[in-house]
């Protein structure tokens, strides 16, 4: 008989623990106001219904309303922040304003705050030059007379220990090499990682992409991406070495044949 | 630095602005130190005296929100660099720049309802209150296009919020200030810009 009283309190109270959450929710996402909600005595409504909770989901709730409690605090912060800016207009008044007035008020108000980027997007003889080069050296492309043989294929470890490109241990001396030379082509700065891999022939190329991937895994080297511009940039780390906090990240190149 | 090395950078440094090489227009500081060196505030500088005798500028924003402070080339590497009207444009200017009175009111009434509400509108609000003066079809296509020009994006709960252009090309507290005053004096762009030479 008690178990089942105290069960139908604790139904009760979850009830209200939902109240709470949704008030939260509600505040959150703009359909109700932050400062309508008594965050002190919300507070003590969980603190005296603690002691109802017996099972793991029932204190769970609990949980979730302190936690929505907290963003619903923070939330209240940002309003005080954004009010007390120079931003803070009521948006009640603005949107009164924005009905009352007519499009051509509206877009002189815009104007005396707009002041529009300039640039420029045209091509010049140097960029033709460039883009013509390109056509003229582009392999032809023909449909009807594809050689199967050149459409993107796996190639297997064995394939690559059998072209050089891989072998069962990377001699330290060829790594220390290619240390050497991208010290003495960089100085202080950086290369173009493309310039540095690239060798005439495919093999060599991929050869020596898979060298400068150890170089980075070991420490003795740096990439540094602009992704706005698709390049790649390699220099030597001095003294070579792996940070303990260092972020993990898989890089993937494509090289074409 | 030599004078001949000087205006050789200045040049640079006015190609690399104004030349459109991203898909956003301008240039990261770092880009700029890269190709000008150590110093190259001072290589903007000048170059932004000489823009501003034919009516441009160049402005400088932050990757957050804090204040710019043009001395500190390292806290600039990661501001944006670009060129903008020095002076507003007049209605004329800018119907015959493609803009339609009614695409810049809509603007106007698209940012300062997001500004007004704390940097973030639901998309359904900001319809509701363009579709009170303009058709249903005018109203989306408005929106759709502010969002392809990069003056409001939509975050992942269909809410609007300002993009980097409106951030770049606008000063938002001015805005809301034109726009609550709006029809109240019919002081135009124009006549702003005397206002701001006579100070």
């Amino acid at each position: 008989m008690q178990d089942d009283q105290a069960a139908v309190e604790a139904s009760e109270a979850l009830e209200v623990v939902d109240r709470i959450i949704q008030l939260c929710i509600d505040a959150d996402s703009g359909r109700a106001d932050p400062f309508a909600f008594d965050v002190k005595a919300q507070l003590e409504k969980l603190r005296s219904l603690l002691s109802l909770w017996k099972t793991t989901s029932q204190l769970s709730k609990d949980v979730e309303a302190v936690y929505r409690i907290a963003l619903l605090i923070r939330l209240q912060e940002e309003v005080v922040k954004h009010r007390s800016s120079l931003l803070y207009t009521d948006p009640l008044l603005v949107e009164l304003k924005i009905l009352a007035s007519d499009p051509r008020e509206l877009a002189t108000a815009f104007l005396r705050a707009w002041r529009p980027i300039v640039a420029l997007q045209q091509v010049n003889l140097e960029l033709l030059r460039l883009a013509y080069g390109y056509w003229s050296n582009l392999r032809r492309l023909r449909l009807d007379q594809y050689d199967t043989s050149m459409l993107p294929s796996k190639l297997g470890i064995e394939q690559l220990k059998a072209m050089g490109v891989l072998s069962d241990e990377i001699p330290s001396k060829v790594l220390e090499e290619m240390h050497q030379e991208l010290v003495a082509k960089c100085g202080d700065g950086m290369v173009n990682y493309w310039e540095f891999v690239s060798q005439g022939d495919f093999a060599s190329t991929v050869k020596r992409a898979v060298l400068v991937s150890f170089l980075v895994t070991l420490g003795y080297a740096e990439l540094e991406i602009e992704p706005l511009e698709n390049r790649i940039w390699l220099k030597p780390k001095k003294p070579p070495g792996i940070p303990e906090a260092a972020e993990k990240k898989s890089l993937v190149v494509s090289i074409k044949a | 630095m030599a004078e001949a090395e000087l205006s050789s950078k200045v040049r640079r440094a006015g190609q690399m602005l104004l030349y459109q090489r991203h898909r956003v227009p301008g240039v990261k500081g770092y880009e700029l130190r890269r190709s000008l060196g150590k110093g190259y505030m001072r290589i903007i500088k000048i170059l932004r005296a000489q823009l501003e005798n034919i009516g441009l500028t160049i402005k400088i924003m932050p990757e957050s929100d804090s204040p710019v402070n043009e001395d500190n080339e390292e806290e600039l590497s990661s501001a944006r660099f670009f060129v903008v009207l020095k002076d507003p444009l007049s209605l004329y200017d800018a119907s015959t720049a493609g803009w339609s009175i009614d695409d810049l009111s809509g603007l106007a009434v698209v940012l300062s309802t997001i500004i007004s509400r704390r940097g973030k509108a639901p998309r359904r609000e900001v319809e509701r209150i363009l579709k009170e003066k303009f058709p249903d079809w005018k109203a989306d296509m408005f929106i759709e296009r502010y969002i392809r020009r990069g003056y409001i994006s939509m975050d992942d709960n269909n809410n609007l919020i300002l993009d980097w252009r409106s951030r770049g090309e606008l000063d938002l507290q001015k805005l809301l200030q034109y726009v609550l005053g709006a029809g109240i004096s019919e002081a135009s762009p124009q006549s702003d810009k005397f206002e701001t030479q006579s100070k």
